[in-house]
């Protein structure tokens, strides 16, 4: 708890600085689009000019041909799970439309491998998420809990810091949540709901995987949100693919998922409202500021393009795709970009 | 354990007594080593940088000290059902009537421990369903093997020159078995028992896999979080359980042989 608590005051103290700065500089500050050339301390308050891409207006185009992308070689990494193949790929099909040269490097290993081959010019745009970047890569507490808010402020600290932009935000939120079977009369409450009938049914099972109780951004948060702390004998630690499949023969009343999982639609489990509670991963694409440079509009563009029709429900549904039909991630790919028109 | 029986071969005097003084020590060494161990990690633990994950993972009272006590009764349930199931097996193989049964039902068992363990875990899962007694009959399974095969052995190798003369002096069958085989085969069996347990205490690390629960959770939370000291911490408890259950073996071990063997 005291962990928690110093930097949130420090945090506050800061952003109540920054105001105060920003507020002070308003009036002589006309041109927008400054790149984060000038590392000067309290640069922070600036947020919206130095970083605008998440926050902005729609840069969708109607036909990935109109992106001009001629001359450059992307080398595009991805993490190992599904919903990243599919989304490498989905950049994939945008990039060559936009006559990109592209080095596919879809599964390239976890988080800290993408980001360190991003970091060392070994990859050169890969997504990742925005509760990610705020809490592993900057180290920070107390995320925002609007995406575009989130997204924006690792984009600012990260272009300072690292020179590598966060462009564009998913609607869908990949992140933690519970999800009951379709039919369990437990099914279709929030989070109060569910920790009410924790409590009322004594044989309610709660399944998590080993490290959720223990994470930061975990089952931490449930606690302090519902003021309800799951007794032990009420809890059965799972190994994590099996926590679908339980929840839905109805072993486990309620199970902990990852909100766009493939195996959601697929076995037809329902997921619990979150009205605010676990923290944001919405996706962006990251690049560093020099690619980024060699064609700032076309690179928008892609990342609006392609994130901004993505919600929960229809990334559930491509990764379902992959994940239980198995079809080739290239394939649905190609296949939702052609039915969305865009190809 | 009435009948006194001529112990074989007689070992020197000087021989014995080395034994017993690397016996003793091999009894006091475990102690020490399961304190030191232990201090050493909660050392390790208080000097650790540690942050939210660690405090919460390391918990005592949620999340060690059950897991600890799961661990534990998986490791003895485990070996009691192996010991109900495999030394009567034994007994009934080793009978001159069903010993041409022996090897298929040895290589049976051999089977359960060919299988590795993980995938024994997630066979006896798709079966059972979750759960800490689908864990335990995995475990069972698994270990059969040393028991079965001690006990077979410590039987067949008791001298038959000793069973005539039981014979001789009038004992059926059954007071054969119960005063002449079993009390020679004891220490062979215990040693299979031993080995049942310390398998058992490393198979159910494993057990968390499919919600048995045990210190596996915490090595498991370590390594989703990238954090040493939960790694470490969960590993070394592993550690120190596998050598505490031991050491009780080994007493046990000692308080049942026979006199004079």
């Amino acid at each position: 708890m005291t962990k928690h608590r110093r930097p949130m005051k420090l945090l506050a103290g800061l952003a109540a600085l920054s105001l105060f700065v920003a507020a002070c500089g308003d009036d002589d500050d006309t041109s927008s689009d400054t790149p984060a050339g000038d590392t000067g301390g309290d640069g922070e308050g600036a947020t919206d000019e130095v970083c605008e891409t998440a926050l902005d207006e729609d840069d969708s185009v109607e036909s990935l041909a109109d992106l001009d992308f001629s001359g450059l070689t992307v080398n595009v990494g991805s993490k190992d799970f599904v919903e990243q193949f599919v989304l490498s790929n989905l950049l994939i099909v945008a990039l060559e439309a936009g006559g990109a040269n592209v080095i596919d490097n879809t599964n390239l290993g976890g988080t800290l491998v993408n980001r360190e081959a991003l970091l060392a010019d070994e990859i050169d745009a890969y997504f990742d998420y925005n509760g990610t970047g705020w809490t592993v890569f900057l180290e920070q507490d107390d995320p925002s809990f609007e995406r575009e808010v989130l997204t924006n402020d690792v984009c600012v600290m990260d272009l300072q810091e690292n020179d590598v932009r966060w462009l564009g935000v998913s609607p869908f939120n990949n992140t933690y949540g519970f999800a009951t079977a379709g039919d369990s009369p437990a099914a279709g409450g929030d989070l109060q709901a569910m920790a009410d009938y924790i409590e009322e049914n004594p044989d309610a099972t709660v399944c998590l995987e080993t490290e959720f109780p223990n994470r930061p951004d975990g089952l931490v948060l449930f606690e302090e949100a519902t003021g309800t702390v799951i007794p032990d004998n009420q809890i059965e630690i799972l190994e994590t693919g099996v926590i679908y499949e339980e929840t839905a023969n109805g072993n486990c009343t309620f199970g902990e998922i990852f909100t766009t999982d493939g195996r959601i639609p697929a076995l037809g489990l329902e997921v619990v409202e979150d009205p605010g509670v676990f923290i944001l991963y919405n996706v962006s694409l990251t690049i560093k500021d020099d690619l980024y440079q060699q064609a700032p509009e076309a690179w928008e563009a892609v990342a609006d393009t392609i994130l901004n029709r993505l919600d929960n429900d229809v990334m559930a549904e491509l990764n379902r795709k992959v994940s239980a039909d198995g079809q080739n991630p290239r394939d649905v790919a190609t296949e939702y970009l052609t039915a969305e028109g865009l190809l | 354990m009435t009948a006194t029986v001529a112990a074989p071969a007689r070992r020197s005097a000087g021989v014995r007594a080395v034994t017993v003084v690397r016996e003793n020590a091999e009894l006091f060494v475990t102690p020490l080593l399961v304190v030191g161990g232990a201090i050493l990690l909660r050392l390790n633990y208080l000097n650790a940088d540690r942050n939210f994950a660690d405090e919460r993972a390391l918990n005592w009272e949620r999340n060690l000290r059950p897991q600890l006590e799961q661990h534990i009764s998986l490791t003895l349930w485990s070996t009691i059902f192996v010991i109900l199931i495999a030394v009567p097996l034994g007994i009934f193989l080793t009978r001159p009537r069903f010993q041409r049964l022996g090897g298929p039902v040895v290589a049976v068992a051999t089977s359960g421990q060919a299988v590795p363990a993980f995938g024994l875990l997630v066979l006896a899962f798709a079966w059972l369903g979750s759960g800490a007694w689908t864990a335990i009959w995995a475990l069972v399974f698994f270990t059969i093997l040393p028991v079965l095969r001690n006990t077979m052995v410590g039987l067949e190798q008791v001298d038959r020159s000793i069973i005539e003369a039981g014979r001789g002096m009038g004992l059926t069958n059954g007071q054969v078995l119960r005063q002449i085989e079993l009390p020679l085969a004891v220490p062979v069996i215990l040693a299979g028992v031993r080995t049942a347990l310390v398998i058992n205490v490393g198979m159910a690390a494993l057990a968390y896999l499919i919600g048995g629960g045990g210190l596996g959770q915490t090595i498991s939370a370590g390594i989703q979080l990238s954090r040493d000291l939960v790694v470490v911490t969960g590993a070394g408890l592993t550690a120190l359980v596998a050598l505490s259950i031991d050491w009780i073996a080994a007493l046990i071990e000692r308080a049942l042989r026979p006199r004079g063997l």
